[in-house]
């Protein structure tokens, strides 16, 4: 109890070693997502689900599998979104600077780099010693517009991501690591 | 003869007051070399766009910062940045933005659709659109625009990030940033500090960007371009041609005149003459003009070695008659000057009849200065030369070089064979009036020039579109026209782009149209999501359709502006290629619409130039042989022969030489026809003399042929065409002018 006690109240700097040391470093993390969206003006919660792929330095796959499937690629030098072989749009990194730093987001949240995160949000949180549970504020001018806060909670991976954005809208999105090949 | 002394003395002396202002305060140089094409005097809103680009062109310079990361990049430029002499180029901020674009133009956002998405939308079905809307929801990272019922499909979005491809440039820090296939760059805007270019032959602008290039770390590409550039390049090199035109026939004429008079009387009036005759031909130039165009300088150097003729005369005919009085000499000389003066004028006056302001500023400097060293002569010299003009062995063994002249038959032989021979030359002759042909700048300015252009998608400044209308509604309405044909040209890659106001405010008639889709499909998207919705009513705006005025209040304002004019709006065109051309000037002709091509313009106007002054040559011979024949009646045709043949020769050996013809080939003819006939009027009018005469022009031939062959080394192609043409042909007219000089009397 003193130990988590002490852990809460360290530095933020060391927050991120500490996320760290108990995230499971995979080249690859693979596994399968719930999602849940409350959008203004809905009924109720949009419901989700799907799998998803990320690689280190390449980026990642989210394939809904329900209820619309689509098929969305996040990678370095561009998005793309495609339902079945038809592309719905595609970003490209050279015309539209932003998609690196929606890659670079995406790809963070869902590894749980909280280095990376860093240059976007002020990360506070608690670290147990399986568990972990940041708050992660924006800094820069451009997320204060989208993001109120992000919520990341997990053990040896990300295990949920809790976006609420200004406009009202609240996502959150479970993710279940399938088990290591 | 007292009252012209006085006079002379007069105006000289204002003139010397008047350079000495001039030397003492700045010398108004220009260096743009654009200002010595001919202004469109046709349309006054084509005039004020092309005033309006060159003006904010010709003081900024860019530098783009290229590298294979983008960190690479940012950091090249800082440490760039950082390394620039700001005494000599300021650094131009970013706009520093405080709405962002979406925010200012959200009250339009019904209007504003792209030509792609409205085929989009007319294409998909209700239930598809249902399903994209509520795809997009599903999208883990969504930031959406506006409530769902306001946008359901989030088209505002997507008309803001296609929009946004029209610049790629995007703030970052203090720099601005964007990609291409080439690497990372990184957009650095200065402007020059202080405004004429300094006459020191220094690269200043050149060297404060080698010195800012050489902080940025091995392997970051650093490119300069901008108007400046050229112009100090320009600058750097009419310096140098300056000095040696002007120095090169000074010192010859100090050789000469020392080597024929062995005394420094002769030399030192020769230069009083010369120096007169530059000093007013400057005057002159800033009192009509305001200002003296470098390349004026570069030309007009070369007056040195042809004002110096009449003084020249003036002291080999002292020479041969020692004894006699100097004015009475001058008195007997004063026939054959004045017409050797006044056809010189007479060429220079027909440079100034085609509408190139910078030939115009070349005549009236030359002409002037001719008239002054004439004057200076005529005026001052009987009073300051006085005592003895002593013999000398090399004016005496170059006065017994003179050719005997030929009998009527072997000449018309040789005029036989010089036309055969010129015929193959001029036949030889393949014309060049392409005004890019004539650019002389530097290769590897050029060439960063065209790599930035082409990378950051400059649009050039010498094609582009003006359209008019009634009101605001038929001017948007007919760029819309024009714009819809420009799209077509894209994918075959006639054209990168382009920047027109119709891009970002459509026509009110089109907007409505917008509208009237938007609320139909948002409708359609709502109504099918009745069962997830609480509440199915679209969220309306009642604002008025956009206005120019509205969008220039925003920050697209910058852009819009100058495409924006009291009575006319400007379609900007992206690097347009050559073949492009025809059919950008076929839309000219749609209603309101006009293309304006100014290197087709200015190669037009050289082409039509180039051809009139050539037909008229024979005219101006005609009047030329008026005058002579005035004078020397049977004789004059002697006096006319010599250029004629020369003429034709130097024409021929341009052909051999393999140069392409140019308007500036044949205006040099015309002073051909000008200065040469001198000779000829020298050597008629004083047949019976012993070899003065042929002395005389030999000094003037030498020193004139020395000053426009020195033009000849310019870079600057037109002034490199006066050069060649001018001294082949006056060294012709020098040695053939005494082949046809009056014979009979020669025999007595």
């Amino acid at each position: 109890m003193i130990a988590l006690l002490l852990l809460t109240l360290a530095a933020p700097g060391d927050l991120a070693t500490q996320v760290k040391a108990r995230l499971q470093d995979a080249p690859v993390l693979q596994g399968t997502f719930e999602q849940s969206k409350q959008v203004k003006g809905f009924k109720r919660p949009l419901k989700s689900s799907g799998t998803y792929v990320v690689k280190k330095g390449e980026g990642v796959q989210w394939n809904t599998l329900k209820p619309f499937p689509s098929e969305l690629t996040v990678r370095a030098g561009d998005i793309t979104s495609k339902q079945g072989d038809k592309e719905v749009f595609k970003l490209d990194a050279k015309s539209e600077p932003t998609v690196r730093v929606i890659t670079q987001l995406l790809f963070s949240l869902l590894a749980g780099d909280l280095g990376a995160l860093a240059s976007y949000f002020d990360a506070t949180g608690e670290v147990g010693p399986t568990e972990w549970r940041i708050e992660l504020a924006p800094k820069t001018d451009g997320l204060k517009k989208i993001f109120l806060r992000v919520t990341l909670k997990g053990d040896t991976a990300v295990r949920s991501v809790h976006l609420m954005e200004l406009n009202g809208d609240a996502t959150l999105i479970s993710l279940t690591p399938a088990a290591a090949p | 003869m007292q009252r012209l002394i006085f006079a002379w003395t007069i105006v000289a002396a204002l003139i010397v007051g008047h350079q000495l202002w001039l030397w003492t305060h700045t010398l108004p140089v220009e260096t743009d070399l654009l200002s010595l094409l001919p202004s469109d005097g046709r349309d006054q809103a084509a005039e004020s766009v092309l005033r309006h680009l060159s003006d904010t062109a010709s003081r900024n310079v860019v530098v783009l910062v290229t590298a294979k990361s983008k960190d690479d990049a940012l950091a090249g430029a800082t440490a760039f940045a950082k390394a620039i002499d700001p005494t000599r180029l300021e650094r131009i901020p970013n706009p520093t933005v405080v709405h962002g674009l979406p925010e200012e133009l959200t009250p339009w956002r019904e209007y504003l659709l792209t030509p792609a998405q409205l085929t989009q939308l007319a294409k998909t079905s209700p239930e598809d659109l249902s399903a994209r809307a509520m795809m997009q929801l599903q999208q883990p990272v969504g930031a959406r625009l506006g409530e769902f019922r306001e946008d359901p499909l989030q088209l505002f979005s997507e008309y803001l990030r296609e929009r946004a491809q029209i610049t790629r440039l995007r703030p970052e820090g203090e720099h601005l940033v964007f990609e291409t296939d080439a690497g990372h760059h990184v957009l650095l805007r200065y402007r020059i500090v202080g405004g004429a270019f300094s006459l020191d032959g220094v690269a200043h602008l050149a060297t404060a960007l080698d010195v800012a290039k050489q902080a940025v770390p091995a392997g970051v590409e650093v490119l300069p371009a901008g108007v400046p550039l050229f112009a100090e390049a320009a600058a750097v090199q009419a310096n140098a041609e300056v000095t040696t035109v002007g120095f090169g026939s000074l010192a010859a004429i100090l050789v000469i005149m020392w080597l024929a008079f062995r005394s420094p009387r002769p030399l030192l009036l020769v230069v009083l003459s010369v120096g007169m005759g530059v000093a007013a031909g400057l005057s002159a130039c800033v009192v009509l003009f305001g200002k003296v165009h470098l390349m004026t300088l570069v030309f007009g150097a070369s007056l040195v070695g042809v004002a110096e003729d009449y003084g020249i005369h003036y002291f080999t005919s002292r020479q041969a008659e020692p004894k006699r009085d100097p004015r009475e000499l001058l008195n007997h000389l004063t026939p054959g000057l004045t017409l050797a003066m006044a056809t010189s004028v007479a060429g220079y006056i027909m440079l100034a009849l085609a509408p190139f302001p910078g030939l115009r500023q070349v005549a009236v400097f030359s002409s002037v200065g001719l008239g002054a060293a004439f004057l200076t002569v005529l005026a001052w010299f009987p009073l300051l030369d006085r005592g003895e003009v002593k013999p000398t062995r090399f004016a005496t063994f170059w006065a017994s070089t003179r050719i005997p002249p030929l009998p009527n038959a072997p000449l018309a032989v040789g005029v036989v064979v010089v036309a055969i021979v010129s015929w193959f030359g001029i036949t030889r002759l393949t014309a060049q009036d392409d005004i890019r042909a004539l650019q002389a700048s530097p290769k590897a300015l050029l060439d960063a020039q065209r790599t930035v252009a082409e990378r950051i998608g400059l649009p050039s400044p010498a094609q582009f579109f003006i359209i008019r209308g009634a009101n605001e509604a038929e001017r948007l309405e007919r760029e819309e026209a024009l714009t819809a044909q420009l799209d077509a040209l894209i994918p075959g890659k006639s054209l990168v782009g382009y920047d027109a106001v119709s891009s970002w405010v459509p026509s009110p008639k089109r907007q409505l149209e917008h509208r009237e889709v938007f609320r139909r499909t948002r409708q359609a998207v709502l109504a099918s999501l009745a069962e997830e919705l609480e509440d199915t009513t679209p969220i309306e705006l009642d604002t008025p359709p956009l206005t120019v005025a509205d969008a220039i209040s925003t920050q697209l304002g910058d852009a819009l502006r100058p495409l924006w004019l009291d009575d006319v709006n400007v379609v900007l065109l992206h690097a347009p290629t050559k073949e492009s051309l025809a059919t950008l000037s076929s839309l000219g002709s749609m209603p309101g619409v006009r293309f304006i091509d100014r290197t087709g313009d200015i190669s037009a106007l050289m082409q039509r130039w180039r051809i009139g002054m050539t037909q008229l040559l024979s005219a101006g011979y005609a009047v030329i042989f008026a005058a002579l024949f005035f004078r020397f009646r049977g004789r004059a045709w002697r006096a006319l022969l010599p250029t004629a043949v020369a003429s034709a020769l130097a024409l021929a050996t341009v052909g051999f030489l393999g140069e392409p013809l140019t308007l500036f080939h044949v205006l040099a003819l015309w002073l051909l026809l000008g200065m040469g006939v001198d000779y000829g009027i020298f050597l008629v009018e004083h047949p019976a003399d012993d070899g003065e005469a042929w002395l005389a022009i030999g000094l003037g031939a030498v020193s004139t042929l020395l000053s426009f062959g020195l033009l000849a080394v310019s870079t600057t192609p037109a002034i490199h065409a006066f050069g060649t043409t001018l001294g082949v042909g006056v060294t012709l007219v020098w040695l053939l002018s005494p082949l046809s000089a009056p014979r009979d009397v020669r025999a007595r």
